[in-house]
């Protein structure tokens, strides 16, 4: 490849590391994702039961990440908070590589690639969360963008993509959206290019194939049911809001993308990968970035046909001159690097409630706490069994169910907290079972504005 | 070509006849009914003050818009009691996808399979806005609208002439008629631009609509509640919470949203205009429930039009061959289509006649209002204020789905004492709170339980509370 075809990328690339690394860690999730995959790095096996929680303490379950999490656990013990910090800067960097060339996939013209990659980067820039998560977010456009090559005559392109299934399989349970751009790409030349369909099918059963060699995988199936019927009382499964920020420009690659099919037109291809990705879109919030990525192209290329057609006079973008290139380049690399010099070396833990840890450590009996603050006690407190955190799935329905019965005070809150035998609450002071349960005696051991530990008398 | 009235009249009929069987029951209906009494007695936005409808918002001045929408109702009510209702509410249905059908069929008025199947998606949704309420009104004239805005975009003057008064009428009927201005201002605007020779009827629609927004009770004030519900909707109520597509009306829409994304990207027929009215709706659709019906009601006649192509298109892909000429119907005599309307008038003035005659009260608290006391001092459910207003006049309301009255304050108290957040027994006590009505499940009313405060009433469905 020319390097003037790889500056683009690697400036996105650059631009996106600086970002993403003077943003700190403290996703909920992040937490216990570390402490299992510290548990797995411990034990050299992989944690197939609940050793966090005292409500379904023993059980088995599986989220799917064994690896991402494995990963995670590494880069913290080489690097502290800080080497998390830059691995995600680093992976947020391959993603804002692969985007940039995905964006100039339809021959979109520089200045229309680097207008829609600023508007996808911006976007992106919300869903940068420190989990295995982030690898989807990356292996999304790595996979797209070999897809496309292949489609532009590269059989090599093909060859990586059954092992990047592999991998991301064990990395994370967003894999099946590989698998579907794949199937995307062969029904098109099924459809339209006979000769280039074989390869894609054989790539396809091979990418299946090799997604069930995932030692806890929880399946196609798992997640078809997840998508569904997300859990809306997480806040990344709600459906999308257009008047929030990150809605807004949501919003405007749909607007983008109807407008300008209905000004140009598409292809098949365009509407087997953006038609299923827009609905998953709006299914839940955590997959926006999946059309926002698989518009790009057809954004670029399309925007920059408007723009000819409204200006047939306009001036033609030139080529750069070599030395602006490289001083380009060289910016775009000072800047990453002065973010990964100061880069945050801790995580902002202002939303969890750091004032009960002590409180807590000397505390006794089951433990009642936020869902939210599940993966922080799990780390933070280790010697304190939760009763919920973000794993979620361990605790479907059930626990779940009395878990809200109790924090939202039903009618039956009293018969959920001695069923399980509650004698500590670690709750946000305005949930109506912290005030029912200090008007019900029970004593306050620690306090802050966003927390309260109450303590059964 | 003449769009043959036929099947859009027969369809609308047929859904119209229907809802005179279902039950009447929208929580809002009751206050829509006071309001529009008072409309027709010659009072229009009267002070909360005086009206007395609530005992917390004794400062709002009154509101003025919906006022048209609510004295219809009223004047339903009064000739004909619920039965009246039942019929102002199937004649708007039977119009609404009468006018849909039509519009759509007007695209391609000799196949009238795909125009009604173009419009399936608009039928279907509309389910969830057979409400009786003059937003259900503001959707008909929505319907119009984008007929009159297609028909003037083809070269209709008088379409285009008859765009301000549709907007007069809307202005009082219910506040959703600032989409309507917003549209008419930007297919003026793509008009003059790429019809130069018709501006100046665009012009004058574009002004015409704008100037006829103005002509209510509020004067430009009436502009006041469309801008603030669309930028700060109420999540909280569930018609404005964010559409899910997981639910069976945000599959619906998905459907018709899908379907436009892929008649845009297989037809080969470029269609650019369409942006005009396709995108702002679009994106008016995504930002809450009760708006996403919108987007099927305007993409209908675009995939009317398109739809065909690029099924054609798809076909050649998939190599599948469609005989020419498929789907294809000769059009009706004008006779035949004057007797569809005559024989359609007969059978819907008679499902009419012996449709539903009361409400369904069954979601209400109606054994607890003879226990209410008169006068301030009761928090109700929210959802339950209309119907108090109606059924319980005696005793004032603390918030109703009047919503705007009680924004701010008293919905932030209703909010602490319902969900038992901290200081909400303060709040009962500042606010001179004597009874309390809510669903059982409530926190406050499990918390009351707890603490033992008097039960006056109580089922499966309400429990009135005693303030000790």
């Amino acid at each position: 490849m020319k390097s003037s075809t790889l500056l683009f990328p690697l400036c996105t690339a650059a631009g996106a590391f600086a970002l993403a690394a003077t943003v700190p860690l403290g996703d909920p999730d992040m937490y216990w994702h570390l402490a299992s995959g510290q548990w797995m790095l411990d034990h050299h096996e992989i944690l197939r039961f609940d050793i966090f929680s005292s409500t379904v303490s023993g059980q088995p379950y599986s989220v799917g990440e064994w690896l991402g999490e494995v990963l995670f656990a590494l880069v913290f013990n080489a690097g502290g908070w800080a080497g998390l910090t830059l691995f995600r800067a680093l992976l947020a960097a391959v993603a804002g590589f692969a985007l940039a060339r995905l964006s100039r996939r339809g021959g979109a013209p520089i200045i229309a690639a680097l207008l829609v990659v600023v508007w996808a980067v911006a976007f992106s820039k919300t869903r940068w969360i420190d989990r295995p998560a982030m690898f989807t977010f990356v292996l999304f456009p790595v996979v797209l963008d070999l897809l496309y090559s292949a489609r532009a005559g590269s059989r090599r392109a093909l060859l990586a993509i059954p092992p990047l299934i592999l991998l991301w399989t064990n990395l994370h349970g967003g894999y099946v959206v590989g698998l579907a751009l794949v199937l995307a790409f062969t029904v098109e030349a099924a459809a339209r290019r006979q000769s280039a369909f074989v390869p894609l099918a054989l790539t396809l059963v091979a990418s299946v194939g090799l997604s069930f060699v995932d030692p806890e995988t929880f399946g196609v199936a798992g997640a078809a049911a997840h998508a569904l019927a997300p859990p809306r009382f997480i806040s990344e499964e709600a459906p999308p809001d257009v008047l929030e920020p990150s809605g807004v420009l949501f919003a405007g690659f749909v607007l983008a993308t109807i407008g300008l099919a209905l000004f140009r037109g598409g292809e098949l291809l365009d509407a087997l990968l953006l038609i299923p990705l827009l609905w998953l879109a709006l299914s839940a919030q955590r997959h926006l970035a999946f059309f926002v990525v698989a518009a790009t192209p057809f954004i670029a290329a399309g925007g920059a046909r408007l723009y000819v057609r409204l200006r047939p006079h306009g001036v033609p973008m030139r080529p750069l001159p070599g030395v602006l290139s490289v001083g380009i380049a060289v910016a775009f690399a000072a800047l990453a690097l002065a973010s990964a010099i100061g880069r945050p070396g801790a995580p902002d833990e202002h939303a969890y409630p750091a004032g009960a840890i002590a409180a807590l450590r000397t505390g006794t009996g089951t433990l009642l706490n936020e869902y939210d603050w599940g993966g922080y006690l799990i780390y933070r407190v280790p010697e304190r069994k939760v009763f919920v955190d973000g794993r979620l799935f361990p605790f479907y329905p059930a626990v779940l169910l009395d878990y809200r019965d109790a924090v939202e005070l039903r009618p039956d809150w009293k018969g959920v907290l001695s069923k399980y035998d509650v004698r500590e609450a670690l709750l946000m002071p305005a949930k109506p079972l912290a005030v029912a349960l200090r008007e019900s005696g029970w004593t306050v051991r620690a306090e802050g504005s966003n927390f309260v530990l109450l303590a059964k008398p | 070509m003449r769009t043959p009235l036929l099947v859009p009249a027969g369809i609308g009929i047929f859904f119209g006849a229907i809802t005179t069987r279902l039950p009447v029951g929208d929580s809002d209906v009751f206050w829509h009914l006071v309001l529009g009494r008072q409309a027709l007695q010659g009072t229009i936005g009267v002070p909360e003050a005086v009206s007395g409808l609530s005992w917390t918002a004794s400062s709002y001045p009154g509101s003025t818009d919906q006022w048209l929408g609510q004295a219809v109702l009223a004047l339903g009510y009064a000739a004909a009691g619920w039965r009246g209702i039942v019929a102002l509410r199937a004649i708007a249905v039977a119009l609404l996808i009468g006018i849909i059908v039509y519009t759509a069929l007007r695209e391609r008025p000799t196949r009238p399979l795909v125009a009604v199947l173009a419009a399936l998606p608009a039928i279907a949704l509309s389910r969830f806005i057979w409400a009786e309420r003059p937003e259900l009104f503001g959707f008909v004239c929505f319907a119009l609208l984008v007929l009159l805005l297609r028909a003037g975009r083809s070269g209709s003057d008088r379409a285009l002439y008859w765009i301000p008064a549709l907007i007069l009428v809307w202005a009082n009927l219910h506040g959703s008629f600032a989409l309507g201005v917003v549209l008419t201002a930007l297919v003026a605007i793509e008009g003059a631009v790429a019809q130069p020779a018709r501006r100046r009827m665009y012009v004058v629609a574009a002004i015409g609509t704008f100037v006829a927004s103005l002509l209510t009770p509020a004067g430009a004030g009436t502009w006041t509640a469309p801008a603030f519900h669309l930028l700060n909707p109420p999540r909280q109520i569930q018609e404005w919470a964010v559409p899910d597509v997981t639910t069976l009306p945000g599959m619906i829409f998905s459907v018709a949203l899908l379907a436009t994304f892929a008649v845009a990207f297989l037809a080969r027929t470029r269609s650019a205009r369409e942006a005009v009215l396709l995108l702002p709706v679009l994106f008016i659709s995504l930002t809450a429930v009760r708006q996403m019906p919108l987007l099927p009601i305007v993409a209908a006649p675009y995939l009317a039009a398109y739809g065909g192509e690029a099924l054609s298109e798809l076909a050649a892909l998939l190599r599948v061959r469609v005989p020419r000429g498929a789907f294809t119907s000769r059009q009706p005599a004008r006779v035949v289509d004057l007797g569809a309307l005559v024989i359609g008038g007969i059978v819907f003035a008679l499902a009419a006649g012996t449709g539903t005659d009361a409400p369904a009260l069954d979601g209400f608290p109606t054994a607890a209002v003879p226990l209410l006391r008169a006068g301030p001092g009761l928090l109700n459910q929210y959802d339950w204020g209309g119907y108090l207003i109606w059924s319980a006049p005696r005793t004032p309301v603390f918030a109703d789905g009047r919503l705007i009255p009680f924004l701010g304050p008293v919905l932030d108290d209703y909010s602490t004492v319902v969900g038992v957040h901290p200081g909400w027994r303060e709040l009962i006590a500042r606010r001179g709170i004597r009874q309390i009505l809510v669903r059982p499940s409530d926190p406050v009313a499990v918390r009351a339980r707890d603490l033992g405060w008097p039960i006056r009433a109580s089922s499966d469905t309400f429990i009135l509370i005693d303030v000790p």
